[in-house]
């Protein structure tokens, strides 16, 4: 399952292949992410580059501990974007994050419903 | 391989406090920390975690720097300043390593990567950080004591490069080259100095540690005596001398040689002057004996001259005896004034038209315990040097004052005494010859017997008092003389006058024990009584004069007994004569040292002592004082 957007197995072997951990590490993901979206959304909107750097720089924290390297880039160019002021024209990179980010949720779904890494396939 | 904590991974406790708002980021350390042996919390707001650490102390601390009140390095500066004692453990983005490393560099122990770590490296990083945060602590205040030992040392601490600069020196070092201690770093020592440091610095070239001694002349003019330890490379290009003002000590230790060596003198000179004594009193009891018997005027004459010679090698014994301090003293408690008062016309009599006088004696001082006859003998021989110091004339000036010493010095000890001073605008002496004025025999006047100020000094001594001399060439002398002030009733001056050179010869018919281990002495002492019309025993020693008294039939008037004799001293024999005779006065005589008589336990009062050598007529005379007095 490892590919250029998400490692499962370095994700585990930090986990200690711990699905329950996971499980409650997915749904605190999937409560906060969407909050820190808006925030990010709302931050772009309203043109305030602060809103938009911590929210974007929050989000890429949680994304570092899933090992998603794809959202950790988009997450990181919209924050550096932020840090420089400039957030008008940053809905495309925050589309592209929302894109990574629902990838990345299938991916820990499918983690937390499927084998363990290393078992067998009946 | 498990990646979470164990226990056999974590056996000593740990308190985490986690300062993290992001919720994935902090469920997730929370998880990985999970054990028996680490108790963790977490807050979320800079401000919570200000509150927290106010009363609870955690080992390590996990920083996120970028919280909701609070953003990049303001956050660890403010959770430093919050706890000197927690190990910080800052967890960064993957962006921000810059930051994380500066946080290291102004003091957290180490540094995260978010998603780069797993249970046993965040545990491993924990450790660290805490070990890490142990050896700091330590090296800061192994750094603060070595720091305060170096600014707190009272001996000069330097260190300096192979040119000689100094790099770094102490307040010490800056109060011994006196200048202040900015002007010591960064410049060469010798520059510093008028002299002493050039010298130390080239013998010291090549050499691997050294000791010893220098003197360092400062540029205000004046010099310090400096001991110093120095050892090269303490470190590749870095030496270290560390200094000690060793002045004061040095000067000190010098008055203690000198005195030490004055004592050993003085008891060299008493011992002689003591047997010269025994052997004076037998050549002059026998030139009297020789003059009362004389068959004619030229044989009268020759006798006579003896006793003269005699009497002139007496008062040099005398002298050698106040030297070495081992006179009898009559002290009474005197006011110098008085005693200088009653001195005045002499003084005015042996200085001459030619030297004014000025007598500045303060009244109502205070009282001194001291010999009177003895200390116009000093009085006298301190005016005579002055007056030989002025042959053309000048100044004599004679002051008493008190004065009160705080310490800080060998002699005098702290306490309150009486001082007089003898000065006068005369040649003056070099530094050579003031350190040996006080030897006895040592002179600078032709024919000099060079006993003066030697008997000054034991007499001074032998008082309990200190004397010290000022003088330069050509700028004249000051004897300076402090005895210890006594408080107590004034008692009357020594009424007994000086004894008369030559007393008038006194009979009697009484019987007197003569009792003396010098044969010689008591043959011719015997002669001289009988001659006077006394009925004389003899005994050669305290058990043989005991033997006497208890055999002897009638009374015996007198016993007159040496005090150190073998077998049976003086003292004994008194008892055992008072014990059997009651009413036999008691007469004693000795050639030794007032200590060594006191030592047998004879109080002298000087009405029934006679000090060796003694002339007979004086002998007679005591002997019909004693006798005549009234029971």
């Amino acid at each position: 399952m490892k590919s250029q957007h998400f490692d499962p197995e370095a994700l585990w072997r930090r986990l200690d292949h711990d699905r329950d951990l996971l499980r409650e590490l997915v749904a605190v993901f999937a409560e906060e992410a969407p909050q820190l979206l808006a925030q990010i959304e709302e931050g772009i909107r309203a043109g305030l580059p602060c809103d938009v750097k911590k929210a974007s720089h929050k989000l890429k924290g949680s994304l570092l501990q899933f090992s998603a390297r794809t959202a950790v880039a988009a997450a990181q160019e919209l924050e550096e974007k932020a840090q420089n002021g400039l957030v008008a024209g940053a809905a495309p990179l925050l589309n592209r994050l929302r894109h990574e980010i629902d990838l990345l949720r299938q991916g820990l779904n499918a983690m937390v419903c499927g084998p363990q890494p290393g078992t067998r396939v009946p | 391989m498990s990646m979470r904590v164990t226990d056999a991974q974590q056996p000593e406790f740990l308190r985490v406090l986690l300062i993290e708002d992001n919720a994935v980021d902090a469920k997730l350390i929370t998880a990985l920390l999970r054990s028996p042996c680490i108790e963790c919390s977490h807050v979320s707001r800079l401000g919570e975690a200000l509150a927290r650490l106010g009363n609870h102390y955690p080992d390590v601390i996990l920083l996120d720097l970028n919280l909701d009140d609070s953003a990049g390095y303001e956050t660890f500066h403010r959770v430093r300043q919050a706890t000197a004692k927690a190990a910080i453990l800052v967890l960064s983005g993957s962006n921000d390593e810059e930051l994380a490393i500066r946080t290291v560099r102004e003091g957290a122990q180490d540094y995260l990567v978010k998603g780069s770590f797993d249970g046993q490296l965040l545990l491993r990083s924990i450790r660290y950080a805490i070990e890490r945060k142990r050896s700091e602590d330590a090296l800061r205040q192994s750094e603060v004591t070595v720091r305060a030992i170096f600014e707190n040392s009272l001996d000069g601490i330097l260190l300096f490069d192979d040119s000689g600069k100094c790099l770094e020196a102490n307040a010490a070092v800056a109060a011994l080259v006196g200048v202040p201690r900015d002007q010591l770093i960064g410049n060469r020592l010798c520059d510093l100095c008028e002299a002493g440091l050039t010298e130390l610095w080239a013998g010291l070239a090549g050499v691997k540690s050294e000791r010893g001694e220098f003197w360092m002349h400062r540029k205000n003019g004046t010099r310090r005596l400096v001991d110093y330890c120095f050892t090269a490379n303490i470190l590749p290009g870095l030496h270290l001398t560390v200094w000690r003002d060793v002045t004061e000590q040095k000067s000190v230790e010098e008055q203690l040689r000198d005195s030490q060596k004055m004592e050993a003198v003085g008891r060299l000179a008493g011992g002689v002057a003591h047997d010269f004594n025994n052997i004076l009193g037998i050549i002059s009891g026998h030139a009297e004996l020789l003059e009362s018997n004389a068959p004619g005027q030229a044989e009268r004459a020759r006798a006579e001259k003896i006793i003269s010679a005699t009497e002139k090698a007496s008062s040099l014994t005398r002298q050698l005896l106040a030297f070495g301090r081992k006179q009898v003293m009559s002290l009474r408690l005197l006011d110098l004034s008085a005693v200088l008062e009653g001195l005045t016309s002499m003084v005015d009599c042996l200085m001459g038209a030619e030297v004014q006088i000025s007598i500045q004696a303060k009244k109502n001082l205070g009282l001194v315990r001291a010999d009177q006859s003895q200390l116009e003998q000093v009085i006298m021989n301190l005016a005579t040097n002055a007056r030989e110091a002025m042959p053309e004339g000048g100044t004599l000036t004679i002051t008493i004052d008190e004065y009160e010493c705080g310490g800080g010095q060998l002699e005098p000890p702290v306490g309150e005494y009486i001082c007089f001073s003898v000065s006068d605008t005369g040649v003056g002496m070099t530094e050579e010859t003031q350190a040996r004025i006080f030897e006895p025999f040592f002179t600078t006047k032709a024919g000099g017997s060079g006993l003066g100020l030697s008997t000054v000094y034991g007499i001074v001594k032998q008082s309990g008092g200190y004397i010290q001399v000022n003088s330069a060439p050509q700028q004249g002398a000051t004897f300076s003389i402090c005895l210890p002030k006594v408080s107590g009733p004034y008692l009357e001056r020594a009424t007994e006058a000086t004894e008369a050179k030559r007393p008038a010869r006194a009979t009697g018919n009484e019987t007197i024990l003569l009792v003396d281990n010098e044969e010689d002495l008591r043959v011719a002492a015997c002669e001289y009584l009988e001659s006077c019309g006394y009925r004389v025993l003899t005994a050669g020693d305290g058990r043989e004069a005991a033997a006497i008294c208890d055999e002897h039939q009638g009374a015996i008037s007198l016993l007159i007994s040496d005090i150190v004799m073998p077998k049976l001293n003086g003292r004994g024999l008194v008892e055992h004569v008072r014990k059997a005779r009651p009413r036999t006065n008691v007469l004693m005589i000795s050639g030794y040292a007032d200590d060594a008589v006191l030592s047998h336990g004879i109080s002298l009062d000087s009405s029934c002592f006679l000090q060796k050598p003694f002339t007979f007529q004086a002998l007679g005379a005591k002997i019909r004082a004693i006798l005549d007095r009234e029971p």
